[in-house]
């Protein structure tokens, strides 16, 4: 571990801690459950707040009869859209069984897949029926995008880019830089 | 559950959220999570006020 200097904003010094360790396995941790890749390099207290935060946003959004997006081509932004549930990691899956009765990513198109298209389009508008689901796909896909965040941030203090604050927190051994 | 209390349970898992990913210590996470709650929840009713006047589709 490196042990720097730098100054706060009111001008004092503070140590911070810059470790670097290669990121694929919290990164992997991260993504497969919210939260669970600050565990692994030792944040734990923000890693568990994150872990019930991310998680309370994406029960929520199943409460409230939110929906996933699957990538339909007669919709281009929902790629996009499809993209960022995927984030959420395996929880995806089962907001999208809950969705779509069926792991779907992509909606066929009505050329190919008329009536398969319809019976989709079907399942979905039941679901919309419910006055909240548009707030609950709003928190499925926030909570979705928090997780990518999350693996992000993850990623940043394994390559040494955002220091420990902490000295206790940082993972002995493990430093490089 | 009301627009406004979703609204505001959405503003408080956002801000909490952020708070803990960009702060360290109790103070700097609770000054940054207030500000983005209220800033939030302000910005979100001030847009109602300005979209106040303009009339819901299908209604007079």
């Amino acid at each position: 571990m490196a042990t720097t200097a730098t100054a706060g904003a009111s001008g004092e010094e503070t140590a911070v801690a810059v470790t670097s360790r290669s990121p694929w396995l919290p990164c992997l941790a991260a993504w497969l459950l919210p939260g669970a890749g600050h565990l692994v390099i030792r944040r734990t207290v923000p890693g568990l707040v994150l872990m019930a935060v991310v998680l309370t946003t994406f029960g929520v959004g199943l409460a409230l009869e939110g929906t996933v997006y699957a990538m339909d081509p007669e919709q281009p932004l929902s790629y996009l859209s499809t993209a960022a549930n995927v984030g959420m990691g395996p929880l995806d899956l089962w907001a999208r069984g809950i969705t779509y009765g069926t792991l779907r990513y992509r909606i066929p198109d009505s050329r190919s897949g008329a009536v398969e298209r319809e019976r989709v389009l079907q399942v979905m508008r039941e679901r919309y029926s419910a006055p909240t689901h548009s707030y609950g796909r709003t928190f499925l896909l926030t909570a979705a995008l928090m997780n990518l965040l999350l693996v992000l941030d993850v990623y940043d203090y394994c390559i040494g880019r955002k220091p420990y604050q902490r000295q206790d927190e940082a993972p002995p051994g493990e430093c490089t830089a | 559950m009301s627009h406004f209390l979703i609204m505001t349970l959405h503003s408080l898992l956002v801000a909490v959220f952020f708070a803990f990913l960009t702060r360290d210590g109790f103070m700097p996470r609770l000054r940054i999570g207030l500000f983005l709650f209220a800033g939030m929840m302000m910005g979100a009713l001030l847009l109602a006020w300005f979209m106040y006047p303009y009339p819901v589709q299908g209604q007079p």
